[in-house]
């Protein structure tokens, strides 16, 4: 799992690129909290290079949802791969989740 | 047509990269389609690593075995360890519409591979835990089931 973050306006993009397994969700989960620390407020996912998520990415994206939920802040994953969807649908996330289709419309989503 | 193999693993998780190896040569040799695979290796994926992390608190190098059978009809993983006794099937299900805020850590793993296969079973022999999994494949490789 490798991750490359920018900024566009207030908006902190976080692109994730592999599997978010266990040692893939260390990795992220180090990184955004922090991010979340730092005290960014707007942040938008980018899961179109994610092809795999298990139980621990999806702990790990709670624990993001929450803490932003939390401060008032904004998550928008964009990207997310019919698999990977399927496992957020599964453990009951994706309707607590704003999930949008591309980066593009994520971006178009904060500015509403 | 049956395939069958043995695999013996250490108590590492990194030791999953050589289970989802093996189980993605067997589904392209075996033409089972990308969604049954990545529902076959999120399965293995969590109850490997719940063994490799929780079935030995002493730490300490042990083995523990995974036998995979694939047949036209269904795929099965029986997993053995001699760790601790841990049955996945009394594991509390997760409230999955509780607040994201409420939600607690861990059963989520089990949660997810009790919806993906087709079944799962315990038993405590002896001294191991046995975990059998099945995975039919003639149904729809998308069904979810309640």
């Amino acid at each position: 799992m490798t991750l490359s973050e920018e900024k566009e306006g207030a908006i902190l993009i976080l692109t994730l690129n592999g599997k978010i397994d266990m040692e893939g969700a260390r990795v992220f989960g180090e990184r955004i909290v922090q991010i979340l620390d730092a005290g960014e407020q707007s942040i938008l996912l980018d899961f179109t290079e994610v092809p795999y998520i298990n139980s621990s990415g999806l702990h790990a994206l709670i624990l993001v949802a929450n803490r932003l939920t939390k401060s008032g802040g904004t998550l928008i994953l964009a990207g997310v791969g019919e698999q990977v969807y399927k496992a957020l649908k599964i453990s009951g996330l994706a309707p607590m989740l704003t999930i949008q289709p591309t980066r593009a419309d994520a971006l178009a989503t904060f500015s509403e | 047509m049956t395939e069958q193999t043995t695999l013996i693993l250490r108590n590492d998780v990194a030791e999953l990269e050589r289970v989802i190896g093996f189980v993605s040569d067997l589904c392209t040799r075996n033409s089972l389609p990308p969604e049954t695979e990545y529902d076959l290796n999120l399965a293995l994926d969590e109850m490997i690593t719940n063994v490799a992390k929780h079935a030995y608190p002493g730490g300490g190098e042990h083995h523990f075995s995974v036998h995979i059978s694939l047949s036209d009809e269904e795929f099965l993983a029986r997993i053995e360890d001699d760790g601790v006794a841990f049955n996945p099937i009394d594991h509390p299900t997760p409230d999955l519409d509780a607040p994201l805020e409420v939600r607690k850590e861990g059963g989520l793993g089990i949660f997810l591979v009790r919806q993906i296969m087709t079944s799962i079973e315990y038993a405590r022999v002896g001294e191991k835990n046995v975990v059998i999994m099945r995975k039919k494949l003639s149904e729809p490789p998308d069904q979810i089931h309640a």
